[in-house]
């Protein structure tokens, strides 16, 4: 027999010993697990009391009293956090601060370049609620992070705290990542300090590579216009060969110049490159002057569906006038548009 | 019987008993390589301050897709949940696959829905004409597509044109997600990198206390299939998901909660029409796509993050889903054979799909050709009892090892089952899982790969 009754017998007694094993394996862990779970909870109970103690006498935080087990990042942040929801009060603002200055940010000095991503996290996490000068190079270093938690949150402390160092490698950063981390690094900036916009448009003006241009005009879009973007020349980049660069200038030109605009878009409809004519199909309709409709009206008849459609769909975005000019296309005389128009109004389309 | 019969018959045995004990060993390697992730995720959910992270404007918007067909007894329940999580940055598109019951009607009633006539990307090739859009009034971010019957598979891709997120997460019509779950999922993509597909665990809701989209009370069911499930559940969310992770990632993710890069998933070609498994189906192509271009990725398995589903409470029921649980493995097998054993594919084409093609494939069939064999040779004094005994110990015992192991696991980990009772009963579970229901559930497999061949052929 080439498996023995032995081996079997063998195989069987492991069996057993390793479901014994298991058992005391996990009950020990799951025993360990309680202790420290109990241990941790002690300790947050223990700092936000004292935390709150402050916060009834209105003293001033003394960095003495806060013990050395209580300086842990993942103890303090989440009640800094959990007080932040319910306390906006100018007491708790400076106890906050001194608590971050001198317990928290040595710690985060510390651990920034950790080999585990967890204490890295943390770190900026910290950095997020406040930095110092000599903080910028951690905070760079952790903008190149390759996890990509610890670099978003990193780009918040970069927008947060904003110098023109960190922006600069936001920009240089954001121009490399997908769609995803993109979204991300726009919808930080939505909340960035009115000064930010001098670096990107400085950025903008030296810059020469066409995907870190494009992202200039992205992130300048998240600011409210003011005259400094008047003064742009986006004329080379509108011209671009590079596709990304050039859709960039046309809805940043659009945004920034409004009805000013207009002359230019419409002269880019008849544009050899779709992606161009369509995006200005859907900028002019953006831009909400009736003025635009026969323009709008001739995209209609364009080779290419999305040109057509972003036309219909601006028409629609015109009111009664451009409805108008949906409702009165003719199947016999453009399939297509008819269509397109069909298919924006939300009606059946199939025409014999 | 002759000679060279007897001969067959015992070789035969031999073969199964080394198939088997290959087969175990490699179970109990994959309990091993799971320990240190999920230690890692609890450590993580712990540790990781997600809190900080939930409330900061780094989180990504995430659109949930919401296929449903025929679902009007848990179609409320699961869009509440959703709206309910603490993920700010969430849209939801539930796309109504043509139902014939009142899902549509419950939608409009509910949410307060009115039409829209939004202009949609058609990145992915769809089949069924969509017959409107909506969007709730009271609720923002839900939209409602209502369209044609035409399959989870081309309700998923019409949903993956509608989205607008670099991100899409997808849920089952009778699903219900933890509060936290969306938050967790996200967290965890978030902390590797490359990360294109992330999967969360599924309990099963039978049983519990459910009010208004909240699970109130997580409980077991009372009744033992259900349980038998339970425990199913938790070794292969375990074990067949984790333990994969350090080979870039399992085969299959559930539908039920996944979360995909959208962009990996249009690139792939979306979800395959006509698929029977089409949630095993993309991650296969996934992983084939960037494995061939030889792109950095990683397909990964969150176990902090969890969503509640039913599951079948009759054996036809059950039946029918294995039946075409198997078919889809076979299925998305077959699509991709050229990955087998193929070194160009990585520890994928060298370990992880042979692994499912030997072990989840050929393994109920080997099993059954093992109760027959044990028989003829048990007949005619080939093997004898006491050995046929023994062997069968064996194998129950690895089973028995892994099941335990992997709810053990559980219990000291993310414990959902607070009860003391409900313990107990899934570990005797457990000890009883290999007396009926495995040989029931094996059966049902080997029809279905029969099924499936015998298609494929005629």
């Amino acid at each position: 027999m080439i498996v023995p009754y032995t081996l079997l017998k063998n195989i069987i007694w492991i069996e057993i010993s390793l479901v014994i094993l298991i058992i005391i394996i996990t009950y020990s862990l799951k025993f360990l697990f309680y202790l420290n779970e109990r241990h941790k909870k002690r300790l947050s109970e223990q700092i936000e009391f004292y935390l709150s103690t402050f916060l009834l006498t209105k003293q001033s935080f003394s960095e003495k009293d806060f013990l050395k087990q209580w300086k842990r990042l993942d103890l303090v942040l989440p009640i800094i956090y959990k007080i932040d929801q319910t306390n906006h009060d100018e007491s708790w603002n400076a106890v906050r601060d001194a608590v971050v200055r001198n317990v928290l940010l040595p710690i985060a000095r510390k651990k920034y370049d950790s080999y585990r991503w967890m204490n890295r996290l943390l770190s900026v996490q910290c950095f997020e609620i406040a930095m110092d000068d000599h903080d910028e190079e951690m905070v760079c270093n952790l903008l190149m992070d390759k996890i990509p938690l610890i670099h978003m949150h990193a780009v918040i402390a970069a927008v947060r705290h904003s110098t023109i160092t960190m922006i600069n490698i936001v920009i240089s950063s954001m121009a490399e990542k997908r769609r995803l981390g993109q979204t991300v690094y726009l919808k930080v900036f939505e909340q960035a300090a009115p000064h930010t916009r001098d670096f990107i448009e400085s950025r903008l003006n030296m810059e020469t590579n066409p995907y870190t241009r494009a992202t200039c005009y992205k992130i300048l879009l998240e600011f409210p216009m003011s005259q400094s973007e008047l003064s742009i020349d986006t004329s080379a980049d509108i011209n671009s060969p590079n596709i990304e660069l050039r859709l960039a200038a046309i809805r940043f030109t659009a945004y920034a110049h409004r009805e000013n605009a207009i002359p230019l878009l419409i002269e880019l409809l008849s544009n050899e490159s779709w992606e161009t004519r369509a995006t200005c199909a859907r900028l002019l309709g953006d831009l909400n002057s009736k003025s635009v409709i026969p323009e709008l009206t001739k995209c209609m008849k364009d080779p290419v569906w999305w040109v057509r459609v972003n036309a219909a769909n601006s028409l629609k975005n015109l009111g009664d006038e451009g409805l108008n000019v949906l409702h009165t296309q003719d199947p016999n005389v453009d399939l297509y548009a008819y269509e397109t128009a069909m298919h924006v109004l939300n009606k059946p389309s199939i025409h014999k | 019987m002759s000679y060279n019969a007897t001969q067959f018959v015992f070789y035969v045995n031999l073969l199964i008993i080394w198939y088997f004990l290959f087969v175990n060993l490699c179970y109990v390697l994959l309990l091993a390589t799971s320990i240190p992730d999920i230690f890692r995720r609890f450590r993580e959910s712990s540790l990781g301050n997600i809190d900080f992270f939930v409330g900061s404007s780094a989180m990504p918007p995430v659109t949930a897709l919401l296929p449903a067909y025929n679902e009007a007894d848990n179609i409320v329940n699961t869009v509440q949940s959703l709206l309910k999580t603490n993920y700010q940055n969430l849209q939801v598109i539930v796309i109504n696959d043509g139902s014939e019951d009142e899902t549509m009607l419950l939608l409009m009633k509910s949410f307060d829905l009115v039409k829209i006539f939004p202009i949609i990307a058609n990145k992915i090739e769809t089949t069924a004409p969509v017959r409107n859009y909506y969007v709730s009034q009271t609720y923002p971010n839900l939209t409602v597509i209502d369209k044609d019957h035409s399959g989870k598979s081309d309700s998923l891709n019409i949903g993956i044109n509608a989205c607008a997120t670099p991100l899409f997460l997808t849920i089952d019509g009778d699903t219900l997600l933890e509060k936290d779950a969306i938050s967790m999922l996200v967290y965890s993509m978030l902390s590797q990198p490359h990360t294109i597909a992330e999967g969360g665990a599924i309990y099963i809701l039978n049983g519990c206390t459910v009010k208004d989209g909240e699970l109130l009370e997580r409980k077991m069911s009372s009744s033992p299939l259900v349980a038998m499930q339970i425990c199913e559940y938790l070794r292969a969310f375990i074990f067949g998901r984790t333990g994969w992770k350090p080979f870039k990632g399992p085969l299959i993710l559930s539908g039920a909660l996944t979360l995909f890069e959208r962009q990996a998933v249009i690139d792939a070609g979306g979800y395959v029409q006509g698929a029977p498994g089409e949630d095993m189906e993309v991650v296969v192509s996934l992983h084939e796509r960037m494995r061939a271009n030889k792109f950095p990725y990683r397909i990964g398995y969150s176990f902090s993050s969890a969503a509640w589903t039913h599951v079948p409470t009759d054996m036809n029921a059950l039946w029918g889903q294995r039946d075409r649980w198997h078919r889809g493995l076979i299925d998305s097998l077959m699509r991709h054979k050229k990955m087998f054993f193929n070194p160009r594919f990585g520890t994928t084409g060298l370990l992880t799909y042979p692994f499912q093609f030997l072990a989840e494939f050929m393994g109920p069939i080997v099993e059954f050709i093992g109760y027959i064999s044990v028989i003829i040779a048990m007949y005619y004094n080939i093997i004898d009892w006491q050995f046929a005994i023994l062997f069968f110990i064996v194998t129950w015992g690895f089973a028995t090892i892994i099941t335990l192991g992997t709810t053990l696991i559980s219990m000291i980990s993310f414990n959902k089952y607070k009860r003391l009772r409900d313990m107990f009963v899934l570990l005797l579970l457990v000890i009883f899982e290999s007396f009926g229901y495995r040989q029931v559930l094996s059966l049902c497999r080997v029809v279905a790969s029969f099924r499936y061949l015998l298609r494929s052929v005629i």
